[in-house]
């Protein structure tokens, strides 16, 4: 199962590397401290989040360990161990931090984001959130979570206008318990834009927790 | 809140999403027009069972700014309609019995139903508004009214009636009778009014039943709330 963003009072987290590679292109732009990607076209992958919470952990406990393995796959739990394989976050003093192997399936998302950035760029916003709709359409009509997850992983919300990345978080909103960097991404949203100006309160009510009536 | 109708420029005074509500002092009509990105606005709503219409909006229409939303939010809702449009096509089921979940996937299509689900015109607008996080309305307060029943009775009548043209499915029916007895009904106009005086919440039930009220008194100011006609 998936382990939402939970406070673990006075416990430092243990990050479990694993070794990753990202092409240079998918350069993760949650990613906060210095990336040791900036040094070659396939290196670790680091991938940071800043929060408000001191020592906060998301982590996937791995499928084969909890049984979920044994279970039938349905997509849900194929989902479960194809990000348990590929993910683990972990918050540490304010950060979160994410190793992300991609072997190949970030090809995709880059083109996907590069098509996005470059409406962005072009002035074309709404253009460019549609498109991030299109993006969740189709890989959620081909049951594959993991991809939305790797997309919110390097995604660069910096690179975002405020239609993209409040379409990005509504639309994907319904399955976020399925999608460990959601909540992560969500706060990264909140202090990108605020730093744009925007008014935040407003922007993402009815995101954060419980549900709307 | 103000109750508008269509100006010189039609609906141009709509930037993304508003509320369109019409019909006459018996009964009303509500649905969305919206404005996808750099496109003329549209009108969405659900006529009867697989009767989800997109189309120019009449000037028949009134409509109602939705108030206290991030316009970008509007935005959101405003290009994610078309969506919802080109996965479902009109095949959306008419029914007074509720969904108890989002029934819209993350694609906008309508998930697999069960017999005698599906939306009315007012649900189907809170449903799209809750997708994205916003609660129009606050479900838990509502109460039943006698004349709540009678409209339900109607409906299902009226399904029963057209069931041949409309293609209705007997278990869509059957499976809608005993919601005749109970279940929440929104009133077009109460939806309207909770968008047009959105405040962070979901309007509780009093306060939609004044909203309406107002609503309806707009309507009928500009003269858009006629007497109903005789069939």
């Amino acid at each position: 199962m998936i382990a939402v963003p939970e406070r673990r009072a006075g416990a430092s987290t243990q990050v479990r590397s694993r070794s990753s590679v990202v092409p240079s292109t998918s350069r993760n732009s949650l990613a906060g401290s210095a990336p040791n990607y900036l040094k070659s076209d396939f290196l670790e992958c680091e991938v940071s989040l800043y929060l408000n919470d001191n020592q906060t952990s998301i982590f996937l406990e791995s499928a084969s360990t909890h049984g979920i393995a044994k279970r039938r796959k349905t997509a849900i739990s194929r989902y479960y161990e194809d990000v348990s394989e590929s993910f683990h976050f972990s918050y540490s003093n304010g950060a979160v931090s994410s190793t992300a192997p991609v072997d190949g399936g970030d090809t995709e998302i880059d083109i996907w984001l590069s098509k996005i950035y470059a409406m962005e760029r072009a002035g074309r916003c709404r253009a460019a959130s549609k498109l991030i709709f299109t993006f969740v359409e189709r890989k959620f009509s081909e049951e594959d979570i993991a991809s939305v997850n790797l997309f919110l992983a390097h995604v660069d919300l910096n690179k975002l206008s405020v239609w993209s990345v409040s379409g990005l978080l509504r639309v994907s909103a319904g399955v976020r318990n399925l999608l460990p960097l959601w909540t992560p991404c969500l706060n990264e949203a909140k202090r990108v834009m605020f730093m744009k100006g925007e008014d935040i309160v407003s922007l993402f009510k009815g995101l954060q927790g419980g549900n709307c009536k | 809140m103000q109750v508008r109708v269509a100006g010189k420029n039609g609906f141009d005074d709509i930037r993304s999403l508003a509320i369109a509500i019409s019909g006459d002092s018996s009964r009303r009509h509500v649905g969305i027009l919206f404005r996808p990105d750099e496109q003329p606005v549209q009108l969405i709503h659900l006529g009867w069972h697989g009767l989800l219409e997109r189309e120019p909006p009449s000037n028949d229409y009134c409509w109602v700014s939705v108030k206290d939303i991030h316009p970008v939010v509007l935005d959101n809702i405003a290009d994610w309609l078309p969506q919802v449009w080109r996965e479902n096509g009109r095949a959306i089921p008419y029914s007074i019995k509720p969904f108890d979940v989002d029934p819209f996937d993350e694609n906008g299509k309508l998930r697999a139903t069960l017999p005698g689900e599906g939306f009315t015109c007012a649900t189907f607008v809170l449903w799209v508004f809750h997708h994205f996080k916003v609660g129009l309305i606050d479900a838990g307060t509502w109460q039943d009214r006698p004349d709540d029943r009678q409209w339900r009775a109607w409906i299902v009548e009226m399904l029963e009636r057209t069931k041949i043209k409309y293609q209705i499915p007997d278990d869509h029916i059957e499976a809608q009778t005993p919601y005749v007895r109970h279940a929440a009904r929104f009133r077009p106009e109460e939806v309207a009014g909770a968008a047009a005086n959105y405040q962070g919440e979901g309007a509780a039930f009093r306060n939609a039943v004044d909203y309406g009220i107002k609503i309806l008194d707009g309507m009928k100011q500009l003269g858009r709330l006629p007497d109903p006609v005789d069939s």
